[in-house]
């Protein structure tokens, strides 16, 4: 199942939020982390998070489980 | 292998920068810019005669600090007759010119506007103001190309910041190494990353 980790801090909550709302994505928080999983392909798109480029493309910082799908400007997908 | 394991000692401790230092031929120039443009206080100037060891030739000297702040300074050689190397100065591309820089620190955004408006006047370019993660800047050069930043923290750095850097770490070493020989991708490294955050968050339940 593709996973997506993250240091629970201000910059990230938009990606944390725009992930953790969608359906059948699992939520755990331990450590100053949260690990965002999904039966089927994480998708976020930027136009969602309103960030701007310097932290977007910074998103996989914690980490991931599966494979990027697209990583781009405006989408990032974990298959 | 942790270094940090092997020491039984505290570590003397460093206080910050007392100065950077960089070669010009551009002493007007420098002056202009640092002293004049950006209101750079010069406290120190050292005129010497070349008094290296023969072998290197060492020309004559002159070696002048500006202020920068919280007791820091940069300064610069000027080595009399001596031709510019562009080694030193030339453009060295996009990201790897960048990535050789000296950042000051500023009180808050606000005052990073000001010291926009003050790099605009000396007719240097100056970037937006960039928000990082946790810092933002404004990038500009100076007469000899050199890159230099202005930042501010936007906000203090926590107990989670200094865990995740650790392991950021732990993943770069495991994953690239030195020379990085097995061609590792930046993907495989978040992978690894993924991996000892999910170990670390287990052991912290």
């Amino acid at each position: 199942m593709p996973s997506i980790y993250f240091p629970n801090v201000p910059e990230y909550q938009p990606l944390i939020k725009a992930i953790s709302g969608q359906a059948d994505v699992q939520c755990r928080e331990a450590g100053g982390y949260v690990a965002l999983t999904s039966p089927k392909e994480i998708c976020v798109r930027r136009v969602d998070t309103g960030l701007i480029e310097a932290v977007w493309f910074g998103a996989l910082v914690g980490g991931f489980e599966g494979r990027v799908a697209k990583f781009d400007d405006k989408e990032l997908r974990i298959a | 292998m942790n270094l940090l394991t092997d020491v039984t000692e505290p570590f003397p401790q460093l206080r910050g920068v007392h100065h950077t230092a960089f070669p010009t031929w551009k002493p007007k120039s420098t002056v202009e810019f640092y002293r004049d443009g950006l209101g750079l206080r010069v406290p120190h100037a050292i005129t010497a005669k070349g008094w290296g060891r023969a072998a290197d030739e060492h020309p004559d000297f002159l070696h002048f600090f500006f202020e920068a702040g919280e007791n820091s300074l940069i300064a610069f050689f000027y080595y009399v007759g001596t031709k510019p190397n562009p080694a030193f100065t030339a453009f060295r591309g996009q990201y790897l010119g960048l990535a050789r820089h000296t950042a000051w620190m500023a009180k808050n955004v606000d005052e990073l506007k000001r010291w926009r408006t003050v790099i605009k006047r000396t007719g240097a370019k100056v970037t937006p103001v960039v928000h990082h993660e946790t810092l933002s800047s404004i990038y500009f050069q100076d007469p000899n190309g050199y890159d230099l930043e202005i930042a501010c923290q936007e906000r203090q750095l926590e107990e989670i910041d200094v865990v995740d850097a650790n392991l950021t770490i732990d993943a770069m070493i495991d994953t690239f190494g030195d020379d990085n020989p097995n061609g590792q991708t930046i993907q495989d490294m978040w992978k690894k990353k993924a991996e000892l955050v999910r170990k670390y968050m287990e052991t912290a339940k």
